[in-house]
């Protein structure tokens, strides 16, 4: 197994977490909200957190938060390298723990969260390049799993 | 907030989009803004630790004010009710409305700024701070 330095290949699948508190996805009509792809103003100084497929199973993915419940977008890497969203391999956190199916798209960052090309490009996420939407999953309760 | 800048974002949107047009009071629009305070905004400044989640930060009760006040400006201006309302991920509140391939949107940041957003698919086509 690589240690996930390794370059993402074009046709590696990705995720992205959705909490499903916030009303990003609606299960009902299918739409899936530009915001799920939103940048935080500090905690995604380097990109925008995915998980890479080929390391963690999705109901791996979606673990959050003990008790709150998470969707899952599916992307692959190499629809977003063709409409110009880049995608790196970022297998040691800030916290600087290691997780090797951690990977950003680089282009979506807290530096740039108010940029037009920014909104442009969450708006592609997921209307475009979203290839479905799965869960939602709920992480076990604290003393439940 | 000025009102002759909500007037030209008015005027703008409807000649691109003349089926979101408003000239009349629209009762049903009205009454739908007025769910959209009353059900979901104040609820949310009742409430903000509903959107406590992995980094994720809650709106505060000034964000949520904030966007209570341009809900009522924009319902009495004439303007369509979004199709949605939904929190962003630094605090801030989106109001989102879909119209075939084009979408309206006043987001209100996390800093108290508010932007009118027009989108034809994803390709931004007009943004104007309000």
């Amino acid at each position: 197994m690589d240690s996930g330095s390794e370059l993402v290949e074009d046709d590696e699948l990705l995720y992205r977490r959705v909490p499903a508190s916030m009303g990003w996805y609606d299960p009902a009509t299918g739409v899936l909200h530009s915001e799920a792809f939103g940048p935080h103003k500090t905690r995604d100084a380097t990109g925008l957190s995915v998980t890479r497929a080929k390391y963690k199973s999705m109901e791996e993915a979606a673990r959050g938060q003990p008790g709150k419940s998470y969707f899952v977008a599916v992307l692959r890497a190499g629809d977003l390298r063709q409409r110009g969203i880049d995608v790196v391999p970022r297998p040691v956190l800030p916290s600087g723990h290691r997780d090797p199916a951690h990977a950003e798209l680089s282009d979506l960052n807290s530096a740039l969260r108010k940029a037009d090309q920014t909104l442009e490009r969450q708006r592609m996420l997921a209307n475009e390049l979203s290839l479905r939407v799965e869960g939602p999953f709920t992480t076990p309760g604290d003393g439940t799993g | 907030m000025s009102p002759s800048l909500i007037e030209s974002v008015r005027t703008s949107a409807d000649a691109a989009t003349p089926k979101m047009r408003s000239d009349t009071p629209d009762v049903s629009a009205g009454e739908a803004w007025q769910r959209l305070i009353d059900y979901q905004l104040i609820e949310w400044g009742s409430n903000t630790h509903q959107f406590e989640d992995d980094g994720i930060e809650p709106p505060s009760r000034d964000t949520v004010r904030l966007a209570i006040r341009l809900a009522e400006t924009l319902r009495d201006a004439g303007f369509p009710a979004p199709n949605n309302a939904v929190p962003d991920t630094n605090g801030g509140i989106v109001f989102e409305r879909r119209e075939k391939n084009v979408v309206e949107v006043f987001h209100v940041w996390d800093d108290g700024t508010i932007d009118y957003q027009r989108f034809h698919g994803t390709r931004l086509i007009e943004r104007r701070p309000l």
